[in-house]
């Protein structure tokens, strides 16, 4: 069994109560930081656990709080990204539904660190338990003077909203999740200014991932030291990996970085289900897609990254060979047409035309052109966006053609799925 | 080297930039031009249409959007890389897809930014073969705004003007991603008051105006710099006119005055100058008590023997929609021949008088922290004014309103109503009380009144507060202001230490021109020792005060002439014993006048207005007198050559003259002081060459610089009409205060298109490429003398064309090459 | 204001509720998505009149509330059924036969998907992933989750539904660690 830190209380019965919670050492790691270490110090500590955050691009938490002003003027935020959006993603919504005084915790002894007396936690509309369940906690934690005012005696104070988004993968992009909040439609903006510096209301904000901060109470009860024994030389800890698609067993299961790819469908998913392992796609539907020879890849940041994919948000798609990837591309794609925010060109009308050409494709109206004009409109969005998911939409055509490049030229010469055999193209 | 400037390098070129600067704006100032959409200099950038991406050197994104990135120390950027190329040819790809293609019945085409920078970067051919986006064409937004939402690039130009610019309901963008168009609230009607703006500032056809569908082609029209005729802002417009009909005005940047932007009122103040109703010939009332037509020669005859023995029973009142030559001849006719002392304007009452300096500008509003809104409400009358007051506030300045309850009352942070003189001299009293209260910490931001939660405070305490925290206030005050009871304001301002330019007092005046009326003398009260000039050279002149506007209307004198105003409008009028009235439309005073005669609209002749803070701009005449109608100042110059009169100036140009050599207060003026390039608005094609620099033409002569731009025709009761139109083939009139073009072409080193002998070389790679390929044959020009467009189309001020081919902007040039263009295709049966 | 409750939509509580929203916020826009859901919650979707009425409460331009309510999709934009069944489509749940889910729904029910039976009971939807991959495939009833379903026996669901169970779909079902085979 791997050594569990984000998980560790998951198992016990009614553990998303407070007394519950409490009674397994809950709210022990914010005892102690409010207690034993100035915020700077505490700064200093998350730096030296080596946490990383866990929202995809694996950024070295404590430093991303050292970018706040001490003394803006201003009041500072902490928003919380509970807009988990990412498919094959679904680890938030796991903790906040069963550890939500763990999250709880976590943005205090943030709060804490960073001096932030106002805390928001976006959570996507979907997720209505969840919201349910927060509010709850919430409500809770301020009685227990977990939260609120003057937490347990100190001059800290620390107020919790519980934001309910409504539909939006976009607002997941933290700018995006900024002007949401603040009542927009939910488009990115520009960078700079960088959120630390000017995000809520033009306040210097922290945005943290709901693991990252779920990580912080043990990471204050055991130790710093204890934490970045884990794990590998750069991506230090424990991650929770959604697993899930073709495997016996999906589920969140939370390993420490540096384990195989093999391990977790192997021996954590129980094997792949249904036939043969064609494909993997390491962290989300964002990331390229990886085949049967990456098994041994490490999942953590640096070594999936060198393998051609990234970490991600720790998802993990595994792909049987009895799919098709052209139509594999097309879900995928169809995802991230349906939720361009429309802002800025590229993403807007390029994700559709992908889309148009692989349905087609789909349809048998493939043409052998088409597997170039594919190439070339993936090209055209990629590093021309506003923000990554017009990026995103492209890795998995682009990671397909790398790997799987037969199955798109079947369509294209033969009007039908490598898998369906060569049929005489339906074309009139 | 100073420390806010950065050393950059674009395309091969070192310059040093100030911080800050967005690289867009920096190409731009080397004259390397970067497409955009979504950007606009008004507006903040956002980023979105990514047809702006450059190729920045060592940059993890290497293609960076040109309109958000600002410069960076020793930053190497390309914009005519392999990259930068492909990624710009495939933005437009991407734009193309779902954009219908109609262009042939798209009001936009020709000036299109779509077009134009899909011929200068786009891939040339179409890889889209899946169904086109569709949705149903041409809804109708607003009033009049027609949206074709195919047409739409989602540049959210519009939206963000209703947003940021106009702060106020209006277009929003509806949905979201490839579905996502442009909308309002359902079943709502976008009707703002600036909503002609969005039109202006959709850089394709997908917002048009229902005035000028289907009306006219982009080149077909030659453009002429103008100046509003409807408030006294002096907003900077642009006249277009296709074949001597206005077809449309449009905004031009000024930023001391209008900052682009343009109001309703004005924008379509132009329907009114081809209406049904305009008078166009003299008219004379006969026995029966009816107007019938009759000769100029009639009319002026009629008028000449009613003037009344006693002088001082003539009155003349004068329109404020009226130039200052029109108001110069005015007064020569009045005081200089007729000898008697009622020449007035019709807003004289709202003087202030000649002594009472008023530091405010229009511009103030920027840099103002506290605009006073004082008395009436200045969002009524002035629109154009609102937008300049909510840019200060988007600025810093706060709104206060005192007096009327304010159109502005959901932008004002104080409000108090009541009786603006009483509610100032309190204000004035508590302002001058020594006070040691300290400024309290900071605080977060309150949410402004326009957002949600914001309000507006009455709290008379905090007010005071607020204006004494103030550097710069800026005090607006409008209309008739003795009758609100606020004359002595500008004197409480400088005594309060506010009179430091641009802020201080602004007075916003009713009508258009009273400024420059006034200039002039055109009030009651002469001012015998600053106008010696002007006796010494109209000998004999009446130097007495005379009558007010309102005693002549009513009636107080036996024989009134009204330009260009509707004395019988005002309270309490009457109708003298003879009653001329030179007028545009008819109205009250047309239904009892005696004599009528039909007057020009300010588009028809040149003239210099002033602007309510001082402004001295000139209008350019963009089209020839409908009718028999002539301007004012022609009209009192024919008068005055009845009454015996010679020497008089023949032309506005000399009118003005004769006005700088006379009149104290514009001391040396003359058409010189106009030959300043104007800009063009922003959004069109042309955008490119803001900031480019310009050529001196000062080396070139003028040629025949004292012709007069349009010669009145002899007042013989012949209709001009006839003469006035331009015809293909004909050759215009000559056209003054114009440089030969081929000069400027010779100055720039270029090739003026009439210099041609031969065919033009296409460039070697675009005529080898293709074999078979025969290029456009240039036939050339047989006649010695360029054919050019219409009158004051060629002057240097009025900009450029349709469409510029040539990199350095010569105005002239790309004029003359694209009228060319136009006629050849024409002649050869291109039209319809 | 007093016109608008006169003949608004929204009743007096959510009106409250609103409040209560607005005021939990620095600034009481950041509101207007909850309150947004307390509109539906009320009326089940989100008529103009109600955006109507959101702006005012907002001070925002109707437009503008509109704006919001097209571009986050989980607001109605047209009245639903009472168990509006949402789909998930994404990558996870489309490997473990989410289309047959949408299909045998829909045809179970005889709609399309995006419409509403005629007695107005149901209303087939199709999401994007809805974050319940590890229990694919998934659908959402009502924005309750119903996990792991069996696309050969959706009738099972409909059936259930329509008994009117109101612990059907469970708030939560109890958490059930996978069992993993041995750690390091």
């Amino acid at each position: 069994m791997s050594t569990l830190v984000i998980t560790e209380l998951m198992d016990i019965e009614g553990i998303d109560g407070i007394d519950t919670y409490v009674k397994n050492k809950g709210y022990e790691g914010l005892k102690k930081a409010l207690k034993e270490y100035t915020p700077d110090e505490l700064i200093e500590y998350v730096k030296a656990s080596g946490l990383r955050g866990r929202g995809g691009a694996g950024f070295p938490t404590g430093l991303k709080w050292s970018f706040v002003p001490k003394n803006p003027g201003k009041p500072k935020y902490l928003c919380v990204n509970c807009d988990e959006s990412e498919p094959g993603t679904c680890k938030d919504r796991d903790m906040v539904t069963y550890l939500p005084h763990q999250l709880l915790e976590g943005i205090a002894i943030c709060c804490y660190a960073v001096g932030i007396n106002q805390a928001f936690i976006y959570i996507r509309g979907e997720m209505l338990e969840g919201y349910e369940i927060l509010e709850k906690a919430v409500e809770e934690a301020v009685q227990r003077n977990f939260l609120g005012d003057n937490i347990l005696g100190t001059d800290f104070s620390l107020d919790v909203v519980v934001h309910r988004g409504a539909g939006a993968y976009i607002c997941g992009e933290e700018s995006a999740l900024l002007s949401s909040l603040e009542g927009e439609r939910g488009f990115p903006r520009l960078k700079p200014p960088f959120p630390a510096v000017e995000g809520l209301y033009a306040c210097p904000t922290v945005i943290n991932n709901v693991e990252t901060l779920s990580t912080l109470p043990a990471i204050m009860r055991k130790g710093a030291e204890w934490y970045s024994s884990l794990g590998t030389e750069r991506s230090k800890g424990t991650r929770v990996l959604c697993l899930s698609g073709h495997v016996n067993k999906p589920g969140n299961y939370e390993l420490e970085l540096g384990a195989s790819m093999r391990h977790l469908i192997e021996e954590c998913g129980g094997g792949v289900m249904g036939g043969e392992l064609k494909a993997i796609i390491p962290g989300g539907a964002s990331a390229p897609m990886l085949t049967k020879e990456h098994l041994d890849v490490a999942l953590d940041f640096e070594a999936i990254a060198a393998a051609g994919s990234m970490a991600g948000s720790g998802a993990v798609i595994v792909i049987n060979d009895k799919t098709c990837i052209v139509k594999t591309c097309l879900n995928l794609d169809q995802f991230f047409e349906e939720e361009s925010c429309g802002k800025c060109t590229p993403c807007r009308e390029g994700t559709k035309w992908l889309v148009d050409i692989l349905t087609r494709m789909v349809n048998g109206h493939g043409r052998p052109e088409d597997i170039d004009l594919l190439k070339s409109v993936c090209n055209n969005i990629l590093g021309n966006t506003f923000c990554p998911l017009g990026d995103s939409a492209t890795s998995c055509i682009m990671s397909a053609f790398k790997y799987f490049p037969e199955e798109f030229e079947h369509y294209a010469h033969h009007g039908c799925s490598i898998l369906e055999g060569k049929k005489e193209m339906a074309k009139s | 080297m100073a420390d806010d400037l950065v050393n950059i390098t674009i395309d091969g070129h070192q310059m040093a930039v100030p911080k800050g600067t967005l690289l867009v704006e920096a190409a731009r100032q080397i004259g390397i031009e970067i497409p955009v959409y979504c950007y606009h200099p008004k507006m903040k950038p956002v980023g979105a249409c990514r047809v702006c991406l450059v190729e920045v050197e060592n940059q993890r994104r290497p293609m960076m959007p040109a309109c958000t990135t600002t410069v960076m120390p020793d930053m190497v950027v390309h914009t005519r890389s392999d990259n930068a190329v492909e990624a710009r040819g495939a933005v437009l790809e991407f734009l193309l897809i779902n954009h219908p293609l109609d262009c042939p019945v798209c009001d936009r085409a020709g000036e299109c930014d779509l077009q134009d920078f899909t011929q200068k970067y786009g891939n040339g051919n179409t890889r889209f073969i899946e169904q086109k986006r569709h949705f149903a064409k041409s809804k109708q937004v607003g009033k009049n705004v027609v949206l074709d939402r195919e047409r739409c690039i989602m540049c959210q130009r519009c939206v963000r003007f209703c947003e940021e610019i106009a702060m106020e309901e209006g277009l929003v963008i509806v949905d979201r991603g490839n579905r996502s168009e442009i909308g309002t609230f359902e079943g709502r009607s976008f009707d703002s008051k600036f909503s002609g703006n969005v039109i202006e500032l959709c850089p394709v056809g997908a917002l048009t105006a229902k005035t000028y569908r289907f009306e006219s082609r982009p080149w077909e029209q030659q453009h002429y710099a103008g100046i509003c005729n409807v408030s006294s802002l002096g907003v900077n417009i642009t006249v277009d006119v296709r074949y001597d009909e206005v077809v449309r005005l449009r905004g031009r940047m000024n930023d001391e005055i209008d900052d682009g932007w343009l109001s309703d009122k004005c924008r379509y103040s132009h329907l009114a100058i081809h209406s049904d109703d305009r008078i166009l010939s003299p008219m004379v009332r006969n026995d029966q008590g009816q107007l019938t037509k009759v000769s100029w020669a009639a009319a002026l005859e009629r008028i000449v023997q009613a003037f009344p023995e006693n002088a001082s029973q003539i009155g003349l009142a004068v329109g404020t929609r009226l130039s200052v030559e029109d108001g110069h001849m005015l007064l020569r006719l009045g005081r200089g021949l007729l000898k008697t002392p009622n020449v007035v304007h019709e807003h004289e009452a709202e003087s202030l008088g000649t002594n009472t300096t008023l530091t405010g500008r229009v511009k103030g509003c920027d840099a103002a922290d506290v605009i006073l809104c004082l008395g009436s409400d200045p969002a009524k009358s002035h629109h154009d004014f609102e937008l300049r007051i909510k840019k200060g506030l988007r600025n810093k300045a706060r709104l206060i309103c005192i007096g009327e309850q304010p159109a502005l009352v959901g932008y004002a942070d104080y409000q108090v109503i009541g009786v603006a003189s009483e509610l100032w001299s309190k204000l004035k009293k508590e302002l001058k009380k020594e006070t040691t209260e300290e400024e309290s910490g900071l605080r977060f931001p309150k949410p402004r009144p326009w957002e949600a939660g914001g309000e507006t405070s009455q709290d008379w305490d905090a007010l005071v507060k607020e204006i004494r925290g103030a550097e710069n206030v800026l005090v607006v005050v409008s209309g008739d202001i003795a009758g609100q009871g606020l004359q002595d304001v500008a004197r409480d301002v400088e005594d309060l230490g506010w009179n430091t330019a641009p802020h201080g007092v602004i007075h916003l005046r009713s009508g258009v021109n009273p400024v420059g009326h006034e200039s002039i003398g055109l009030i009651p009260e002469w001012d015998e020792d600053g106008n010696q000039a002007l006796a010494k050279a109209w000998e004999g002149m009446n130097t007495d005060s005379g009558l007010s506007y309102a005693e002549m209307c009513r009636g107080k004198t036996e024989m009134l002439l009204a330009f260009g105003c509707n004395p019988l409008a005002q309270p309490e009028s009457k109708k003298p014993k003879f009653l001329v009235q030179a007028a545009t439309h008819p109205d009250e005073t047309t239904e009892k006048a005696d004599v009528v005669l039909p007057l020009s609209m300010w588009v028809e002749y040149n003239g210099v207005y002033i602007s309510t803070d001082g402004t001295v701009q000139f209008n350019r005449q963009a089209i020839l007198p409908l009718g028999e109608a002539q301007p004012a100042w022609s009209i009192a110059r024919e008068l005055c050559l009845r009454l015996g009169a010679s020497d008089l100036p023949e032309n506005p140009r000399a009118v003005y003259s004769e006005v700088g050599s006379l009149h104290a207060a514009l001391a040396g003026a003359t058409y010189k002081d106009f030959q300043t390039p104007g800009q063009y608005h922003w959004s069109y094609p042309q955008q490119a060459d803001l900031g480019m620099p310009r050529p001196d033409l000062s080396a070139i002569p003028v040629k025949e610089p004292d012709m007069p731009m349009w010669m009145p025709a002899p007042l013989t009761g012949s209709t001009v009409e006839g003469a006035g139109r331009l015809h293909r083939g004909q050759t215009p009139p000559p056209v003054p205060g114009q440089r030969d073009p081929r000069e400027i072409a010779k100055l720039l080193g270029l090739n003026h298109p009439m210099d041609r002998t031969a065919p033009p070389a296409l460039t070697a790679g675009g005529a080898e490429k293709k074999d078979g390929y025969i290029p456009l044959r240039v036939v050339p020009s047989t006649s010695a003398e360029p054919a050019g467009p219409t009158p004051a189309g060629r002057h240097h001020e009025i900009g450029v064309g349709p469409r510029r081919r040539v990199a350095v902007p010569v105005a002239q040039t790309a004029l003359l090459e694209a009228s060319d263009a136009a006629d050849n295709t024409t002649e050869d049966g291109g039209e319809e | 204001m007093s016109d608008a409750t006169a003949k608004g939509l929204l009743t007096e509580e959510t009106k409250t509720r609103i409040r209560e929203l607005m005021a939990k916020y620095p600034k009481a826009r950041s509101a207007i998505l909850p309150a947004l859901h307390v509109v539906q919650e009320q009326l089940g979707w989100v008529p103009e009149e109600a955006q109507d009425e959101v702006a005012q409460m907002f001070e925002m331009t109707p437009a503008e509330v509109r704006s919001l309510v097209t571009f986050y999709y989980m607001y109605h934009r047209k009245p639903v059924g009472k168990y509006v069944l949402k789909v998930c489509r994404s990558i996870s749940c489309w490997l473990r036969r989410s289309e047959d889910v949408e299909h045998n729904l829909c045809e179970h029910l005889g709609i399309e998907c995006g419409e509403t039976t005629e007695d107005g009971m149901f209303t087939v939807v199709h999401g994007e992933c809805i974050a319940a991959c590890v229990n694919a495939p998934a659908i959402q009833v009502n924005d309750r989750f119903l996990l792991d379903v069996d696309p050969d026996n959706v009738s099972e669901i409909i059936d259930r539904l329509k008994a009117g169970d109101p612990r059907y779909p469970a708030a939560v079902e109890s958490w059930k660690r996978p069992e993993e085979s041995k750690g390091e």
